[in-house]
């Protein structure tokens, strides 16, 4: 009885070895040029220093799949394992660490019904330079009519673990929903961050120092709330857009739901003072997306000229119907950070010119690039198949596309890192209505490569995750204000903000 | 015989359940389309990361068996039967006495069928099997409970009794409260039947269930005419009762404080995509699915959208969710061939009914606010120049489902001098007769070569309201009167049918 007992536990244990263990790589095979169809697809993406295993699936074949990964100075291991490539984070990490500056190379070898077939190798290259080792997003389901559960979260790119910001759950009833967007950081830490709660308990949470308020950043003099932020990089100021937006539907259009701001305005908000003051209110212009430059001596930001002609229309109605003439340009101004006063605006992209929209301007924290989202019309981006992300060198104002990150589907929130070595967009690129973060190596001449998908643990992951990843923004630190701890404040009815007139 | 006459309570228990329950097949499938349950580690987390998610989850795998009631039917009563064991086995119960362990069952069962239309607005997945399951885990926990105090402490069973009736109001707080708030309503397993029927695309079976009962609600006359749309027969749209009421919950039954009932939840996903609107069914299918949870109806609508709108890529994604599910993967796997195949697609029935509907019309910015019914009739009774013949009917019809005359009139100018040679059809004329010879209408049918009949029908038709007018009668009466003469023309819906009730 001890001796079958005894055997029994051997089984186990070995059953359990092997199922942990490196599978074979076939012995016989036929070879094909073509390259493996993996998702996500890392074929030929350059990946940082200190990113988590790119797991991915191999969708042809059966699912007996074998992928053999191979470091310069002969370092291989292999994985496989019900059509999925699930890596091991420490064998990664010896992989990544060996192949630091060349590439990976990557052999597929799929199980057809009769044979073995070896796909034509691809290299993962492995960048000299890290990436910041923290992003977060807004997850949410991508309908605007309509929102539920969302939550603001963080995510280590050093390996898998995500968690939670804030979410909506807490404080949100049958009766008063409560929607959150807009995070934003200065200058990728997090000890000063913010984000916006509309409907139910609305305000403005500002961590600045790791102190919580809420404040209210309506006055009777601003057109709204605050709404697109921009965090000063070195001093105690943010940029905020104020906005009356409204949506609408297309009844034909693949674009579906359009986004638009009848008006809009920029103000600067003081967090020590509470106070705002107008930075461009032109009742003829709609301004919007305010960037501030990495030395924080410039207020980048898009605005669009639009007059309404029709006295009989509800403004809304007359956007609605004059909608593609939106076209936002490029604009600066200069900013004095002793005094805290702006210059005037320089046109430096006229969009409008070329029949084209330009939004969501970023500058690279070494200063020399600048990237926005180009569509055809409008500020809303996200739901525009035909935007881009377009990169500006700022010494020569020349603009030209990152193609190497962009898609047939719409590109829109470009961001740097903050060794600006690597753009992360949200893109709509797997199936043109579920954003995901992709991120591009951008080198030192200017060069972008080819962009590669958030990795995730399973790789089936995005095929059944329905929510979209909106405003990825890189971090440099977590987050370390718990969830309760917003809730708490949040509870608090919010500081009015006083408006300062010029 | 000794054991039928030892069990004899929860035998007749069940017969009379399966009996029951079975008799709401359409209902329990109803409930298990609202619902969508995907295999895998994403849905699970998504699930269970909620308050009680793991309750949520294990309801939801076992809701999709719905999917075929007998199927759901024979597990939520397997449970039941565990659960009156392990109450029989706490309370020691002999005889007759053993019937109050089904008094939990008898209340679930009621819970069970009593949601009518909240089934549309519970947002908890699982709610069908949620209360079963902590019933079976409670009387689980319990007897062991029971056991271990017996074992250990030797202590008797003096609680009994105060538990059995801390039971009976345990279980019947919930009835009273759900009795409340229950919206019962005859059309309700009308609508559940003709909606299964518009998705299957059995025109006549909708039809059949439409003229089964006597005043319909507004969603279906609208599954009706969209029945009598892809089987080319709208033109009884007022041969068929075309005068839809409210559901009870509106008018009286339904509480200030809960939520009202609109066509956009029910079925607004469907009754968009069978008008050809893909981008508003694919918007509020997706809206729904944000607000209530994944279902597989809104799911099979997105898929259905993506397709006919060529988002391959989107359609493909929510394909993979239903071939990772138990009861969804087969009509998954026939939609996938429309991936390959446009020739397929073409030739699909679902495509060929749908595709004159797709309109040359420029694309618009529009909303519906949340009404799907008038923004039907609106954009309908509103679009010119239409391309084909389907289409130029339904924009006809629908202007006069609206009573919407002046678009009417236009629309018959046009079809008029689109078709001089042909016969005008009798809806037409019908419509001309009343509504072209207004006043103040732009179109001059002086010479219009009205059929005999249907000049002959209507000066009847004036005179006999004249009459009954002179008697000052009500207008509900008059229309009583008038019904059996000429219920079935348009003079009758328009005169008569004054409370349109869009919700």
């Amino acid at each position: 009885m001890k001796r079958s007992y005894s055997i029994c536990l051997v089984l186990a244990i070995a059953t359990l070895f092997v199922s942990c263990g490196h599978p074979e790589v076939p012995d016989t095979y036929i070879e094909t040029q073509e390259l493996p169809i993996i998702r996500p697809d890392y074929t030929e993406v350059t990946m940082p220093a200190n990113i988590c295993p790119p797991n991915f699936a191999v969708l042809q074949g059966t699912s007996q799949v074998v992928a053999r990964l191979t470091a310069p100075g002969g370092l291989s291991y292999t994985y496989g394992e019900d059509g999925k490539i699930v890596i091991d984070e420490d064998e990664w990490a010896e992989l990544r660490d060996a192949a630091k500056g060349s590439g990976i190379a990557v052999e597929v070898f799929a199980k057809t019904a009769e044979e073995w077939v070896r796909f034509k190798p691809f290299n993962i290259y492995i960048a000299e330079e890290d990436i910041d080792p923290y992003i977060s997003y807004r997850n949410i389901q991508p309908s605007y009519v309509a929102f539920e559960k969302i939550a603001i979260r963080q995510r280590n790119l050093t390996n898998y673990d995500e968690s939670d910001i804030y979410n909506n759950m807490p404080l949100t009833t049958e009766k008063t929903g409560q929607c959150i967007n807009c995070h934003s950081y200065q200058n990728y830490k997090t000890s000063r961050m913010l984000f916006h709660m509309r409907q139910g308990y609305g305000g403005t949470m500002i961590v600045d120092d790791g102190k919580i308020k809420k404040v209210d950043l309506k006055t009777d003099s601003t057109i709204s709330a605050g709404v697109y932020p921009s965090w000063h990089p070195q001093i105690d100021v943010i940029a905020f857009s104020t906005n009356n937006t409204g949506q609408s539907f297309h009844t034909k259009d693949v674009r579906k739901i359009e986004v638009q701001d009848t008006r809009s305005d920029l103000i600067l908000y003081d967090p020590q003072t509470d106070e705002v003051s107008i930075i461009e209110n032109d009742s003829n212009e709609l301004e919007v997306f305010p960037c501030w430059s990495a030395d924080g001596n410039t207020l980048y930001y898009c605005s669009a000229h639009f007059e309404y002609h029709n006295d009989s229309l509800a403004k809304e109605t007359e956007m609605i119907q004059r909608y593609k003439e939106v076209h936002y340009n490029l604009y600066a101004k200069s900013f004095d950070q002793k005094t805290r006063t702006f210059g005037p605006s320089v046109k430096i992209f006229d969009a409008d010119s070329l029949g084209l929209s330009a939004t969501l301007p970023r500058v690279s924290p070494d200063g020399k690039y600048l990237v926005f989202s180009l569509a055809e019309f409008g500020c809303f981006h996200v739901w525009h198949p035909d935007a881009d992300i377009q990169l500006m060198d700022l010494k020569t104002g020349q603009v030209r596309p990152l193609t190497e990150l962009n898609s047939s589907q719409s590109e829109s929130y470009p961001s740097f890192s903050s060794n600006s070595r690597w753009i992360m967009t949200a893109s709509r690129r797997d199936d043109g209505n579920y954003t995901r973060p992709y991120i591009s190596y951008f080198d030192k001449n200017g060069q972008c490569h080819k962009a590669f998908e958030l990795p995730q643990h399973d790789p089936n992951f995005y095929t059944f995750f329905l929510r979209s990843y909106n405003r990825p923004e890189f971090m440099v630190e977590p987050v370390t204000v718990s969830v309760q701890e917003f809730v708490n404040i949040a509870r608090n009815d919010a500081k009015k903000v006083t408006f300062k007139s010029k | 015989m000794s054991f039928l006459k030892k069990h004899i309570i929860p035998i007749v228990f069940v017969i009379a359940a399966y009996i029951i329950l079975l008799c709401h097949a359409d209902y329990l499938y109803a409930i298990s389309d609202n619902s969508l349950f995907v295999s895998g580690n994403t849905f699970m987390r998504e699930i269970i990361s909620e308050r009680n998610g793991l309750w949520a989850w294990i309801g939801c795998w076992l809701t999709q068996f719905f999917y075929h009631p007998w199927m759901g039917t024979t597990i939520i009563i397997l449970l039941w039967l565990y659960t009156y064991w392990c109450l029989v086995r706490l309370f020691c119960l002999k005889g007759w006495t053993r019937i109050f362990a089904l008094l939990p069952q008898c209340v679930l069962l009621y819970l069970l069928l009593c949601l009518g239309y909240w089934i549309y607005y519970i947002k908890s997945p699982g709610y069908a099997f949620t209360p079963t399951l902590v019933l079976v885990y409670a009387s689980f926990f319990a007897l062991g409970a029971d056991y271990l105090i017996r074992r250990f402490l030797h202590h008797s069973r003096w609680w009994q009794p105060y538990l059995l009736w801390l039971l009976f109001f345990i279980s019947a707080r919930p009835v009273l409260r759900l009795y409340s708030i229950t919206m019962p309503d005859k059309h309700f397993y009308s609508e559940l039947r003709m909606y299964r029927a518009v998705e299957e695309g059995h025109w006549k079976d909708v039809i059949n269930e439409h003229q089964s009962v006597s005043q319909p609600t507004n969603l279906m006359v609208v599954y009706k005419n969209i029945a009598l749309m892809h089987s080319d027969n709208l033109q009884d749209m007022f041969k068929t009762n075309n005068c839809g009421i409210a559901p009870a919950p509106l008018t009286s039954l339904m509480p200030a404080d809960t939520i009202p009932l609109r066509i956009s939840r029910l079925a607004a996903p469907m009754i968009y995509f069978q008008y050809g609107q893909l981008n508003y069914a694919y918007q509020r299918a997706i809206s729904n699915t944000v607000k209530y949870g994944l279902s597989a109806r809104d799911v099979k609508i997105m898929v259905r959208s993506a397709i006919m709108n060529q988002e391959f890529e989107l359609a493909h994604r929510y394909l993979s969710l239903l071939k990772a599910t138990l009861f969804h993967r087969q009509w998954a796997v026939q939609q996938e061939q429309y991936l390959r195949s446009s020739t397929l697609l073409m030739q699909s029935a679902e495509f060929q009914n749908i595709a004159p509907l797709l309109t040359d019309e420029p694309n618009n910015l529009d909303s519906d606010f949340g009404m799907c019914e008038q923004w039907i009739l609106n954009h309908f009774a509103d679009l010119l120049h239409p391309s084909n013949p389907k289409l130029e009917e339904v924009i006809i019809t629908t202007s006069l489902w609206a009573k919407d005359e002046y678009a009417f009139d236009v629309h018959f100018y046009n079809y008029v001098n689109a078709h001089p040679n042909d016969a005008i059809p009798l809806l037409y004329q019908e419509a001309a007769i009343l509504l072209c010879t207004r006043e103040n209408s732009p179109v001059t049918l002086d010479h219009f070569p009205f059929d005999n009949i249907i000049t002959d029908r209507y000066n009847r038709f004036v005179n006999d309201y004249n009459q009954l007018s002179a008697q000052r009668l009500s207008d509900s009466e008059m229309a009583n009167r008038l019904h059996s003469v000429y219920g079935d023309t348009y003079w009758w819906y328009y005169y008569f049918y004054t409370d349109f009730n869009i919700y």
